[in-house]
């Protein structure tokens, strides 16, 4: 069993510095428009959790669009089977 | 909102955003779906699945365990029980991932994402019709 590990975490958007984002254009009286943060927030949702490494990305990826796939959804399946609370007795996520 | 199911939630921390996926939404994962992601962490199956989940760095993993809600968040499960219950109770079907999962579905824009349309099964697809919620399949790319 993995040791529960320590959240690390983006900096909190509510406290994060202004203007160390590419959408406010300086700290000289510049003022991002809702437009610019909105696009900056897409961005960082796009980008997904920058704590993910390429090699993480390599395996999270072959786990859900690679050729692991099969063997993910098996683990998945077998949750159900086992718990009838989360899958019900009458189990069929086939 | 846009309620989703593991493998986007994986595709989403993984930066691998489907096109499908509007990108002007939070997405949300039920807490029973992300305990099946926690239990891959902790009883990762057989073969390279186990393999390679123990090679996930720290904080790799801690991003399963602890997503950044601006990427994912995990909803309360606690306001879709009532509603989760009903459901399991009118349409006779047990189990708390479809239940909560239509609930979540029900609550938040009557629809559902899943990555895969091998992880939707048949009770949930005929339930959500019913139900009236849709669900929308975005299968990796080719």
């Amino acid at each position: 069993m993995r040791r529960p590990r320590q959240r690390l975490g983006m900096p909190n958007s509510s406290t994060a510095p202004r203007g160390d984002d590419a959408a406010d254009p300086g700290h000289n009286g510049g003022v991002s428009t809702t437009d610019d943060i909105l696009e900056a927030k897409r961005r960082r949702r796009r980008a997904g959790d920058p704590r993910i490494t390429p090699k993480d990305r390599e395996i999270l990826l072959r786990l859900t669009t690679g050729d692991l796939m099969d063997e993910f959804q098996a683990a998945l399946d077998a949750d159900l089977e086992a718990d009838p609370i989360l899958g019900g007795h009458d189990t069929d996520d086939d | 909102m846009l309620v989703i199911d593991e493998y986007l939630a994986v595709r989403g921390l993984a930066g691998a955003w489907p096109s499908e996926l509007s990108d002007t939404e939070t997405l949300v994962l039920p807490s029973s779906r992300h305990f099946r992601l926690l239990q891959r962490l902790h009883q990762p199956g057989g073969g390279q699945l186990s393999q390679l989940l123990e090679q996930l760095s720290d904080g790799g993993a801690d991003t399963i365990v602890n997503p950044h809600p601006e990427v994912l968040s995990i909803l309360d499960p606690r306001p879709l029980l009532n509603i989760a219950a009903g459901i399991s109770a009118a349409h006779g079907i047990g189990g708390l991932l479809n239940c909560e999962t239509l609930a979540a579905g029900l609550t938040h824009g009557r629809e559902l994402w899943f990555g895969t349309a091998r992880n939707v099964g048949r009770l949930l697809t005929e339930v959500a019709d019913d139900l009236d919620i849709s669900i929308h399949v975005a299968e990796p790319d080719a």
